[in-house]
């Protein structure tokens, strides 16, 4: 007989594998694509100019030292391997600890003869393992692109208590309330501002003394390859296990089922969005909408906020130019251009949205609500289509969020971006978003299980193939795979209208196969 | 219009090679409580999930008060059911959660629903993650029948409600039935199948293998005699027509069927001190369908 703290550990083991494995292994790939592109240009070229550049030093971090490929890939890659990894890290733990307790999971583990504070231990321990095993790949990454052995080390460690940390702080949140969604938020918000944080302490060397305040900043700190200081490391493990501590403690202190913060149960009725199916949906997607919507606008106003600083140093050197048809932005060299990539990038937001909406769906499903709903005078097609219009709708309204966030915050760093431009280039990206609600749309009506993994695949992994392909040469069919590839960079080119109407098309023809399949299928 | 409040002809559901429900050949009656019974996994909420449209037939046909279950949008007017295990999103409050379930059914009767609240004791200001087991099938079962639907397809409608609900549910299916209301309940409970329900279908892993009035189920499986004795009993189980025999602290209980002359000229020379007689209760009824067969899941 296995005790019940191995037998829940190996239940909790099921529950994050497959992301801690998909965080992995995207991390590798960034890896060993951003070393590609170095090789691809060859060391020794001249990164001065860009390393000055306030406008970089904000989306991409410190560049301690662009000599070396290390270097190089440590400042290349830090900022983008780092964000995932803390919101997977950060969505994962609510979804592990305040999820579970939502669904009355727990009340089942907590019955076994398992104290709370062991039960959470194992659980906690859990994101340790995810830690180290994305560690691992990232060392394993570099090792094998034939970077040394001490700054992969520190490189790998510090990415892996970066994700051990912000497991944390999930699992913190998740102890603060009693919903999963509000748990997530609160999680996401807090590596927002330390995102943040590390933007704003990155932009110059004056506020450097900020990077101490953030651990996105220590991670930046360990300057793997370019001098390894090993020191940041203990700052994280550190953090991370104050957030652990925190936790066991939150978690023995407070009812089950119950956050330590007290939310009444008892609410007026608000009638007005439940008169049926579309009506439910809108409401459902308004309360989505805030969320997603001010993360968005924030996100768009910083990066219109440092359109004007990226482009200043870009003039014509050609090896600058190899260099970033290399990292797949070419389009850095104009305003115009910088948009057009920035609005491409959250895109991918948007596309993963109506993702977050089916899955949120099939939840409901699974949890049997929408028997009562399906016993309504209410067609499957009418509930399906109120899901998909509801959900194109909030996809638009993020889109102009987005483009007024990069129009005011290019306005207010004066970086001279008209209001057209903003619009037109947010505007031309949703394409595939709309694409992806299709895709998505249509799993869920003939193959439900494989809705969310594959439309993420599309989403994100089409944005990935985009972005590196020229890196590693792929071939043009390989290319071709990403829907993002066949858009035109608006407004530096004219909206590619066939391409568009084909995704466009595409989009309607999967989401109405997936129309006719959820028709027909059994609720599960 | 239909006379039959349920038909289904030849209802058969598989799940990949499993045999969930086979060839079931139903009428239910309009105006009759009709009680569904069968072990766990027999076939039950399938076979109601099914008459919803919520899962689609293998082969054969269903249709509810005469429109084909695929018809939601006639079908569902003239329902409404009652889902085994109640899940509702947990940030409405109950009376948010009865509000979508009266829009989406289209009909509603509001005075009806708010004496229903009372009477089942249902606080709607609360958030539905704040209910028990017990309150939301409160909530599922108010909804139902504050819709005054034709139908009410109830899957283990008591399941979760404390004694006192359950009388009060039992109100709420007499004052259905006064109206005209069919209802198609299944359920474990033989008691409150008794006490409800006029016909009764007995599921056995998938098939279904009687239906029958309770009481001419309860004469078809006859008569329960306990005889008490101060003596040694002669072996009665050779008796004609008795079907089983069981030891009892002061003599025997003997089930049987047809005539009791048999059995009392056995008796005749043994000092017999009380003779009990009853009708079999729907229990022995049920556990002679599934219990002397063996494992009536499997």
């Amino acid at each position: 007989m296995s005790s019940p703290a191995a037998v829940v550990a190996r239940l909790g083991v099921r529950q994050v594998r497959r992301g801690t494995l998909i965080v992995a292994g995207v991390s590798g790939f960034f890896l060993a694509a951003a070393i590609a592109a170095y090789d691809q240009i060859g060391g020794g070229a001249s990164f001065d100019e860009m390393a000055a550049n306030p406008g970089l030093r904000a989306l991409l971090g410190v560049p301690w030292d662009l000599g070396t490929s290390g270097g190089f890939v440590a400042w290349r890659a830090q900022a983008f391997i780092a964000l995932i990894v803390a919101v997977w890290a950060g969505l994962a733990a609510t979804r592990v600890f305040r999820g579970e307790e939502e669904r009355g999971h727990w009340d089942l583990l907590l019955a076994a003869p398992l104290t709370r504070p062991r039960g959470v231990s194992v659980h906690l321990a859990l994101f340790v393992g995810a830690g180290l095993v994305v560690a691992l790949v990232v060392l394993a990454s570099l090792l094998a692109s034939g970077e040394p052995w001490p700054g992969s080390l520190l490189f790998g460690g510090g990415v892996g208590l970066v994700l051990v940390l912000f497991a944390g702080f999930g699992a913190v949140t998740s102890q603060l309330v009693p919903q999963r969604r509000l748990a997530a938020g609160l999680a996401g918000i807090t590596v927002g501002v330390f995102f943040l944080l590390r933007m704003a302490a990155d932009v110059t060397d004056s506020y450097g003394w900020l990077r101490w305040l953030t651990p996105f900043g220590w991670l930046e700190n360990l300057r793997a390859f370019t001098g390894d200081d090993p020191w940041p490391l203990l700052l994280l493990a550190g953090a991370a296990a104050a957030l652990f501590v925190v936790t066991v403690v939150l978690a023995q202190r407070r009812d089950l089922g119950a956050g330590v913060v007290q939310v009444t149960d008892e609410a007026e009725p608000r009638l007005r969005l439940l008169g049926g199916a579309d009506g439910f949906a809108v409401r459902r997607r308004s309360r989505e909408l805030i969320g997603w919507g001010s993360a968005l606008l924030v996100l768009a106003f910083v990066y219109g906020g440092l359109g004007g600083s990226v482009t200043d140093l870009l003039d014509s050197n050609p090896q600058m130019q190899q260099f970033l048809d290399q990292l797949g932005m070419t389009e850095l060299f104009s305003v115009t251009g910088y948009i057009a990539l920035m609005a491409s990038l959250l895109s991918v937001v948007i596309a993963v949205y109506p993702i977050s909406v089916v899955h949120a769906e099939q939840e409901d499903e699974e949890d049997g609500r929408l028997d009562l709903a399906h016993s309504g005078a209410v067609t499957r097609t009418r509930w399906l289509g109120a899901l998909v219009w509801s959900a194109a709708v909030a996809m638009a309204a993020l889109a102009l969020l987005i483009a007024a966030g990069l129009w005011t915050g290019g306005l207010a760093s004066g970086a001279g971006l008209s209001a057209a431009d903003a619009f037109g280039a947010t505007l031309a990206t949703l394409p595939v978003p709309l694409l992806v609600l299709g895709i998505v749309v249509l799993l869920h009506g003939v193959r439900p299980a494989w809705a969310v993994p594959a439309a993420t695949a599309v989403a994100v992994g089409g944005y990935l193939v985009q972005l590196f392909g020229p890196a590693f040469d792929w071939p043009d069919w390989v290319m071709d795979l990403s829907p993002y590839h066949h858009l035109a960079m608006v407004p530096v080119e004219p909206v590619a209208w066939p391409a568009t109407w084909v995704l466009l098309g595409l989009a309607v023809a999967c989401g109405a196969v997936g129309f006719v399949g959820y028709q027909r299928r059994d609720l599960v | 219009m239909s006379d039959a409040a349920i038909t289904t002809h030849g209802l058969t559901k598989h799940f990949g090679s499993t045999v969930a429900l086979d060839d079931v050949d139903l009428e239910v009656r309009r105006g009759e409580v009709f009680g569904y019974l069968g072990p766990n996994g027999a076939g039950k909420t399938t076979t109601l999930r099914l008459l919803l449209g919520l899962i689609r037939p293998t082969r054969g046909t269903a249709e509810v008060l005469g429109i084909d279950v695929a018809d939601v949008e006639q079908a569902h007017r003239q329902l409404a059911y009652v889902p085994g295990d109640v899940s509702l999103w947990p940030k409405l409050t109950g009376e948010e959660c009865l509000h979508l379930f009266a829009q989406l059914h289209g009909s509603v009767d509001t005075d009806y629903r708010a004496q229903l609240v009372e009477r089942f004791d249902l606080d709607v200001s609360k958030r539905a993650r704040a209910y028990s087991k017990g309150n939301r099938q409160k909530v599922a079962l108010v909804a139902a029948f504050a819709s005054r639907a034709e139908l009410l397809v109830m899957d283990e409608p008591t399941s979760g409600l404390d004694p006192l609900m359950e009388q009060e549910f039992q109100r709420c299916v007499a004052e259905a039935t006064e109206r005209g209301q069919t209802l198609f309940l299944s359920s474990h409970l033989l008691d409150e199948v008794e006490e409800l329900c006029g016909r009764v279908g007995i599921l056995r892993s998938g098939r279904l293998v009687e239906v029958a009035e309770v009481e001419a189920l309860r004469r078809m499986h006859g008569t329960v005699l306990e005889i008490d004795s101060g003596d040694g009993l002669p072996d009665l189980a050779a008796v004609p027509g008795v079907s089983a025999v069981e030891r009892t602290p002061a003599g025997v209980r003997v089930q049987m069927t047809g005539s009791v002359a048999p059995l009392l000229a056995a008796l005749s020379t043994c000092e017999v001190t009380a003779l009990r007689s009853r009708e079999a209760s729907l229990e022995e009824v049920f556990l002679g369908y599934y219990g002397a067969n063996g494992d009536g899941a499997s």
